[in-house]
């Protein structure tokens, strides 16, 4: 995934020249190089300063790594690597279907790519960051980066387990579907492998252990009538009319607004449906980015392609809040990039680029560098 | 045992690899105390560098996925080097893998390089994990269904969960997507129950997808969930057999979960008699593990093994100790679900228009009952 800071990168940077010197602060320095153990890597985003989210299901957790991967790069070479998947386990020595390849996201700073990767079959199966600077690939060595984690908090209720005594646990995970760096807090959107529940998650970063993490419920109204829980398959920070929003893919194919700021603990949120993505269309990931200044998002689909839509359509939809005859669409209009098949993994490489994971028809996968549409 | 098989001067595409170049270096496979294996290059003298940036151009092993097959265009091994009196060791990242080849490569000074193979024997895995269980169990399941829980005998492989099961209809053809398909698969922390959500934008109404495509059941209709014996458990070995549960669709279930409405038969003081509780309809095996429990009138939690039958319509509490007399409390997190995704505190999909019922806020329901001496 993704690059989530987008808009609010933008903001920092000019916050840290002009008016706050404190945004410049190192966001490292309370990190330890401790040996991280992942226990499994799901869904990466980068944050500024070369630091990498990453969401550990299994371990509850997110971590914040250090990359050190912080320098700017004369001259990038555009990421470019033919069968990842095959290349990843002759690093890893095993057989490519031996490998899960969770998510992708582009360090904005130097335009490398890392993969969160799983190798083995089962739960247990240990999980690796992969970078990749051009077409050269290398596993991180965790155990000489500095990191921090943050525990998600789990089950809702101590007494909630099953089991007795010491033997008692819990068969009940959150999965996270995403996540993503915006204004100085990292963004968990995760569900349950029990209850039909959403929860999005806000927690300050860097990780210091003060301050509550916002925990707030996603609800999806239909056409003003129906309300249900609703949990995000993904999303994307961007700025409408000057203010700080979310847009969300729910599980059940609606694209939300979400204003940020009332992300705050204890909300339960409705998201204004904007568009309707229709059946067996899977959102996988969003980017924003400028183009011949106009912004656009590009949504990457497991049916559709990739949907490109301007973002100032965004702002300006009153919202889908009637039926609409006959079952047709009356979303927000959007463009679909016919060349761009097989998509499965998208970040944004630069301001002109967009890295793509892509699905060969020999059904390996290629990492490609694709000029943004 | 490891088989090494010394290639010498017949490596395609590779340029030319002589015997008299690298030097007199040989490559082997050791092994730790803990089994961890390693590769041991020794008689290096006269290659170039001495540090482990060095070393890694010097030897290099790489995986190869089909015996006698070419590492070409694959980056080497990922691992770490560690030299100590004039015995260079490479220890890979992960432990190598049965049924694979790995090619040990030392290069010298023109790029020209002496190669050893070793294989590592396949391992035979015989099938025994097993569909153990499929919730809900009842026959007869509503059309707005939200989940099914599938457990399995043995840790499961992820990654393959929506290829292997498929729900047919009841001539038999392939109802299409039908599950929520998450690129996370919903398993439980051993790997061994795979939670699959219905699509919800085929429950929910007034969303696109049910509009289009409609609901994934028919209320009259039957059908049949399959799990494929093709599905590999987490050590590598096909399910043992693959696995049916047919069932028949009623009406849709709109209505939340009634505690009030509970049957609870309330057990004897002094006996180890189950507290039992049958519900109106079924509930979700799996919350009812979680959601549910008894505390005395201090507030302590009746420990005790909790047993869920009758198709997830009855539920019952055996405590360790005998039952005191006095008054107890069920508990219940409200957000405990029904079949279809209605949770105590309210329906699935609330209907904003109707209001059918009063919302129940608090998040945890209260149901007193008494434990009296018996006869």
């Amino acid at each position: 995934m993704k690059l989530k800071l987008l808009a609010c990168l933008a903001l920092t940077c000019s916050l840290s020249i002009s008016l706050n010197p404190a945004a410049a602060a190192d966001l490292t320095a309370g990190m330890k190089t401790a040996s991280l153990e992942l226990k499994s890597a799901g869904p990466v985003a980068f944050g500024p300063q070369g630091i990498l989210f990453v969401a550990d299901p299994l371990g509850a957790a997110v971590h914040a790594i250090a990359t050190g991967d912080t320098g700017k790069v004369a001259k990038r070479k555009p990421v470019a690597l033919d069968a990842v998947d095959r290349k990843i386990a002759a690093a890893l020595g095993t057989a490519p279907d031996k490998i899960r390849i969770s998510d992708l996201a582009v360090n904005p700073l130097s335009g490398v790519a890392y993969l969160s990767v799983a190798r083995g079959s089962g739960v247990a199966a240990p999980a690796v960051i992969v970078s990749v600077r051009g077409d050269k690939l290398e596993t991180l060595d965790l155990s000489s980066l500095k990191s921090a984690s943050f525990t998600l908090p789990s089950v809702p209720d101590a007494k909630a387990t099953t089991g007795r005594g010491r033997r008692r646990q819990s068969a009940r995970s959150q999965a996270i579907t995403d996540l993503g760096y915006v204004n100085g807090r990292v963004l968990v959107a995760g569900m349950s492998n029990e209850e039909f529940s959403s929860s999005l998650r806000s927690v300050a970063f860097p990780f210091d252990g003060s301050g509550k993490p916002a925990s707030v419920e996603i609800y999806h109204g239909a056409h003003g009538r129906f309300e249900t829980r609703s949990p995000v398959r993904t999303f994307v920070s961007l700025n409408v009319a000057g203010q700080p929003y979310l847009v969300a893919a729910y599980q059940c194919t609606p694209l939300v607004t979400i204003p940020l700021s009332d992300i705050k603990p204890g909300a339960k949120l409705k998201g204004k449906t904007v568009a309707e993505l229709g059946n067996r269309n899977r959102p996988l990931d969003m980017i924003v980015y400028t183009k011949a200044g106009k912004e656009y998002m590009l949504i990457a689909n497991s049916s559709r392609g990739i949907m490109k839509v301007s973002t100032v359509e965004l702002g300006k939809h009153p919202g889908i809040t009637e039926r609409v005859a006959g079952g047709g669409k009356k979303g927000v209009p959007y463009e679909t990039i016919e060349g761009w098949k097989g998509i499965l993994q998208l970040d944004r490489a630069d301001d002109s680029n967009a890295l793509v994971m892509r699905e060969t028809e020999a059904g390996s996968f290629n990492l490609e560098t694709l000029p943004l549409p | 045992m490891i088989l090494a098989v010394l290639l010498l001067g017949i490596i395609p595409g590779c340029g030319r690899s002589v015997r008299d170049e690298p030097g007199l270096a040989r490559i082997g496979l050791a092994t730790d105390p803990d089994g961890s294996r390693y590769f041991e290059v020794t008689g290096l003298e006269g290659l170039p560098g001495a540090d482990e940036s060095s070393w890694r151009e010097s030897v290099r092993i790489y995986t190869l996925f089909e015996r006698d097959s070419s590492p070409d265009g694959l980056p080497p091994l990922a691992g770490s080097y560690v030299f100590t009196g004039g015995v260079l060791r490479f220890r890979p990242l992960f432990p190598l893998e049965p049924g694979l080849e790995y090619s040990a490569r030392v290069y010298g000074s023109s790029g020209r390089f002496r190669e050893t193979r070793f294989r590592i024997p396949k391992r035979e895995v015989e099938p025994t994990t097993v569909v153990s269980a499929v919730y809900p169990s009842s026959d007869v399941l509503p059309e707005n269904l939200l989940k099914f829980y599938i457990h399995f005998s043995a840790p499961m492989s992820i990654g393959r969960a929506y290829e292997n099961t498929r729900l047919l209809n009841s001539q038999g053809q392939v109802v299409r997507y039908p599950f929520l398909e998450l690129d996370e698969e919903l398993w439980d922390p051993t790997g061994r129950r795979l939670t699959i959500f219905i699509d919800p934008g085929r429950i929910k109404q007034e969303v696109l997808p049910n509009k289009t495509v409609g609901p994934v059941f028919r209320a009259g209709e039957s059908y049949t969930l399959v799990v494929s014996d093709r599905w590999k458990d987490a050590a590598g070995a096909r399910l043992r057999s693959s696995f049916r549960k047919s069932f028949r669709v009623s009406g849709a279930d709109h209505e939340s979960p009634d505690p009030a409405a509970w049957k609870l038969s309330a057990p004897s003081a002094g006996s180890r008699d189950p507290l039992a509780l049958t519900f109106d309809a079924p509930l979700d095996h799996a919350l009812l593990q979680r959601l549910l429990w008894v505390e005395s009138a201090a507030g302590e939690r009746v420990e005790g093994a909790v047993r869920v039958e009758d198709s997830e319509r009855r539920w019952s509490l055996r405590p360790d100790k005998d039952w005191s007399p006095g008054t107890y409390q069920l508990v219940i997190r409200s957000t405990l679900e029904d079949l279809a995704g209605n949770g105590v505190d309210k329906p699935f999909e609330v209907d904003l228009f109707e209001q059918v019922r009063s919302r129940v806020d608090s998040r945890l329901v209260r149901r007193e009952f008494t434990v009296t001496p018996g006869r």
